[in-house]
């Protein structure tokens, strides 16, 4: 122990200066025997730095775009067409790629972005909205319900990761259904495919999983 | 015996912290004990994996529900690692299988930290004993637990898991106001890195003990004035307008009052403080603050504090409120609520007791409590054997207040004081 006449004090040997009143008391610090040493951060972190360039830069395109859309106005948002890709690589990206999101979030977000852009491509097209809803929609999810499906089946310790987003899709699965039963014109086998994909995923709940689902929505909503 | 409940609501005190800790607040507490021997990292490990069925509360992960948090059992297995980085983690750098403490080692030192929301200082001493005694039975020592730490093997009683606060409510008592008065705050250069300075000051206990006695007040009281006091002194207080009072918020362990044997947060606080007006005398301040802490650590005031607690979270409207919307309002209003309505937290674990045949193996006890972007600086105290360690944690650079502090006990007190601490290049 070294003494501080400063503050009268002892203090411990590692110690260079008094960390009371900062007194250098020592040049040959002994080693910490209560904390490790913690060396100064010396990186500068690149990704989240090249990450925050690339936001600024999507920000600034996507108003240029909706700018010089506005000031030459033709009655035609053509700005969409831009804004709708490059946000969709957004979350390809950042949120499905490169982020540890559970897989049915990123399989929710990949439908519901997919579906939005390629709304907004058709809607730009100038056909009005046609293809995407009709067709597409549908299809995809499809898709996201059914990789949902496999994907819990594959990795059952993950299933409550899932659930939300796997209830979200399937709701969503019966959409095309509905939109049909309105009089809105659906294509039948995507409509066919994605009410098959939710009706059986209802079922196989209904019948192997529904005291896990009890349990889970008595934790969740506290009952 | 392993409980097999599929999962736990927080507990009162615990409702608030994971809410408060996902952005400025750190609910970190850590507990160390300094052995005899460089740490064995294999009989650690083993006493961890057999000491985990008899808590089932520590066994757990926290999970997002609808309305609330809620604690989930955790079938992985929490890893003793070797300790790197700063002291008193955050939650969110807790990398541990999703476990809300953590277990390391450093040289002779044995360390836990722990979440708040898991359980209190206590409820952890307990948990960190048996894992010890397991330990130091694995390293072949002759163990008598003398009826002081539970037992490993044991069956776990359904008191162990109960949320106190809900056993000792009275829906029909009378309850306290939640407005409480503005309090001052430290001010100083946040620390580089996010680190925090934890200063150990160790003072002998029998001395410390008979000049409390002579003021005829408790360690509490007397450490808490004496905070008050350097933090005036420290921050110019006698020559600022600024008149907002400096308050002392003081844990308090309600086992002692009610007869719970519960391993999760049972604590109750009580605010103490003075305005500083013209000169600074600590003899006023400590019959003020001891006046006042024996008002707030009254039966009365602790049980109106719990009837205000659980009837909060009783509240049909808050409990109906989703999760998400509960996160944002907490995490402002606990500004106005909560920690702006105190200077500084003094948290006392009084005696650290342990059979003799671990006492034999157990040089010092070191207790520390994470701190906060709006409260940079606490004090915490323990004792153990024949020794005091007040710790202060600090996330500013300034040593004004623990400087005056310890100089207190050197200089005034004529004691012998030891310093320890960490520290870190650039700071």
């Amino acid at each position: 122990m070294n003494y501080c006449g400063d503050c009268k004090v002892y203090v411990d040997g590692c110690l260079k200066d008094c960390p009371l009143c900062g007194k250098r008391l020592t040049d040959s610090p002994s080693e910490n025997e209560l904390y490790p040493h913690v060396a100064k951060k010396k990186f500068v972190d690149r990704k989240s730095l090249t990450m925050e360039y690339l936001s600024f830069a999507t920000f600034v395109v996507i108003c240029v775009c909706i700018a010089v859309n506005l000031l030459t106005w033709s009655g035609h948002p053509w700005f969409l067409a831009v804004a709708a890709p490059v946000l969709y690589a957004w979350v390809l990206v950042r949120a499905t790629i490169l982020s540890d999101l559970s897989a049915g979030l990123k399989a929710f977000l990949q439908v519901v972005t997919l579906t939005a852009m390629f709304l907004a491509f058709d809607y730009v097209g100038g056909n009005g909205l046609g293809w995407s809803y009709q067709v597409l929609m549908p299809l995809l999810l499809a898709a996201g319900i059914g990789y949902v499906d496999f994907y819990s089946y594959y990795h059952k310790s993950y299933w409550r990761e899932n659930l939300l987003y796997a209830f979200f899709l399937l709701l969503l699965g019966f959409l095309p259904l509905i939109l049909y039963l309105f009089g809105v014109q659906i294509a039948f086998a995507p409509l066919v495919l994605s009410t098959f994909a939710s009706g059986i995923t209802v079922l196989g709940i209904l019948r192997f999983a529904l005291r896990q689902i009890k349990l889970e929505i008595q934790k969740k909503f506290h009952m | 015996m392993p409980d097999k409940r599929e999962w736990y609501r927080l507990d009162t005190a615990a409702k608030i912290y994971p809410s408060i800790s996902q952005t400025h607040n750190n609910t970190t507490f850590r507990l160390e004990l300094e052995l005899d021997e460089p740490v064995s990292r294999e009989n650690l490990q083993e006493a961890l994996v057999k000491v985990m069925p008899r808590f089932p509360t520590f066994a757990v992960t926290l999970r997002r529900g609808m309305f609330w948090y809620y604690l989930e059992p955790n079938p992985a297995i929490p890893v003793v690692r070797e300790e790197s980085g700063f002291p008193c983690k955050r939650l969110k750098d807790f990398i541990n299988h999703g476990f809300l403490f953590n277990i390391m080692y450093y040289k002779k030192n044995v360390i836990m930290e722990c979440f708040h929301g898991l359980a209190d200082g206590a409820g952890a001493i307990e948990f960190f004993k048996t894992l010890l005694y397991e330990y130091f039975k694995l390293r072949g020592y002759d163990m008598d637990a003398e009826g002081m730490v539970l037992d490993a093997d044991g069956k776990v009683p359904a008191e162990e898991l109960e949320n106190s606060f809900n056993a000792y409510y009275d829906a029909k008592g009378e309850s306290n106001k939640l407005r409480v008065p503005k309090a001052f705050h430290i001010m100083g250069t946040p620390n580089t890195d996010g680190g925090i300075f934890l200063t150990h000051g160790m003072i002998g206990l029998k001395e410390f003990l008979g000049k409390v006695k002579e003021k005829g007040v408790t360690v509490s009281a007397y450490i808490a004035a004496l905070l008050i006091a350097c933090t005036a002194k420290d921050q110019g207080l006698e020559y600022r307008k600024d008149k907002h009072p400096i308050i002392i918020s003081v844990p308090m362990d309600l086992r002692g009052m009610f007869p719970s044997h519960t391993l999760r947060n049972f604590i109750s606080f009580a605010n103490v403080g003075t305005v500083i007006e013209g000169k600074i005398e600590f003899d006023r301040i400590l019959a003020d603050v001891s006046a006042q802490l024996k008002a707030g650590l009254s039966k009365e005031s602790i049980s109106a504090n719990i009837n205000k607690n659980v009837g909060f979270e009783k509240n049909p409207f808050i409990r109906m409120t989703p999760l998400f919307v509960k996160n944002l309002v907490v995490s402002s209003s606990y500004k106005h609520f909560g920690e702006g309505g105190y200077t500084m937290v003094l948290s006392n674990l009084r005696t650290a007791q342990f059979p003799k045949t671990m006492q034999a193996h157990i040089r010092q006890v070191y207790y520390a409590l994470g701190v906060s972007d709006m409260n940079p600086m606490n004090c915490v105290v323990v004792s153990y054997q024949d020794k005091m360690v007040i710790t202060f944690a600090r996330g500013i650079r300034e040593t004004g207040i623990p400087r005056r502090f310890f100089e207190h006990f050197s200089k005034e007190l004529g004691m012998r004081v030891e310093i320890r601490g960490n520290e870190w290049s650039g700071q």
